[in-house]
């Protein structure tokens, strides 16, 4: 899909999320994280980055799913990177699980997400782990 | 025990999370020490970043113990700006055919749908860990009669 696209539905995404869309002078998702990754500032509402992420997922895919989201912080702040595990409801199989070595698989995959290209890439991930599914 | 057979009570309950907290213990190669002795270091000292939270081990590895066998599992400690809650948020998935065991949908008007894949719990004693292990092996026994 082109970047371009993926950009749109981000945009519109994080508008919807944010509140921007009532407001006369919106802040950008790409502002958005321009300013967490300078500031990381923990009062960031920190979750609106991998939930603009799963709703442009949704958007492009014209399907829901269930998801899970985690911030990960250090000891002081967010660090960037967000832990998602993605659901199709429809057969309950954990997009996102992936078999290890032992007798279990991993459930979740982590992205650093600082800038729009990493919220482009986390997109396409999904976008892909859909088609494969 | 196969998951499709899934029973337990609650005295079963109690000694699974107590054989969970022993092999920690061995594991770690741990001074004999109680789980409430942990819980009172855990009350204190819960937020600190070296504290090890022992939780969401001793709660998985109980409801492995009741299941029978691994399963895959991720959970979150749930943070809000003044540090951790004391909330547990534990996504569990079948590692055999990799479906969530902890999927549920409800809509609360006819038309909106709420999809929750987790199962959360605060857990500040004892009960509260015997509560989280119950209401896990109860969403995962729904899962398995609704499959």
């Amino acid at each position: 899909m082109e970047r371009e696209k993926i950009i749109a539905a981000l945009e519109a995404a994080f508008a919807e999320i944010s509140g921007a869309v009532y407001e006369d002078e919106p802040e950008t998702f790409a502002e958005f994280l321009e300013s967490f990754k300078k500031f990381r500032d923990p009062e960031t509402p920190v979750y609106w980055i991998p939930w603009t992420v799963e709703e442009a997922v949704e958007e492009l895919t014209g399907r829901k799913f269930g998801w899970h989201e985690d911030a990960f912080k250090d000891e002081w702040n967010y660090t960037g990177e967000f832990g998602f595990i993605c659901v199709d409801p429809e057969t309950l199989r954990c997009l996102t699980a992936e078999r290890t070595d032992d007798e279990r698989c991993a459930v979740s995959v982590v992205f650093p997400i600082l800038s729009i290209d990493d919220a482009v890439k986390a997109v396409e991930y999904f976008l892909q782990l859909v088609q494969q599914a | 025990m196969q998951l499709e057979q899934l029973t337990y009570t609650e005295e079963q309950i109690k000694q699974a999370i107590e054989e969970a907290w022993q092999e920690l213990l061995q594991e770690a190669d741990a001074e004999d020490y109680s789980l409430e002795e942990y819980l009172e270091h855990y009350r204190k000292y819960w937020d600190e970043p070296d504290f090890p939270n022992d939780i969401p081990e001793i709660i998985m590895r109980a409801v492995e113990e009741i299941v029978g066998r691994p399963l895959s599992w991720y959970c979150e400690l749930v943070r809000d700006p003044a540090g951790f809650t004391g909330e547990y948020s534990f996504v569990v998935v079948d590692p055999r055919t990799q479906k969530c065991l902890t999927y549920r949908e409800y809509t609360s008007d006819g038309v909106n749908v709420h999809r929750f894949i987790h199962v959360a719990g605060t857990v500040v004693d004892y009960e509260d860990i015997v509560r989280l292990v119950t209401k896990l092996l109860n969403q995962i026994q729904s899962a398995l009669a609704n499959a």
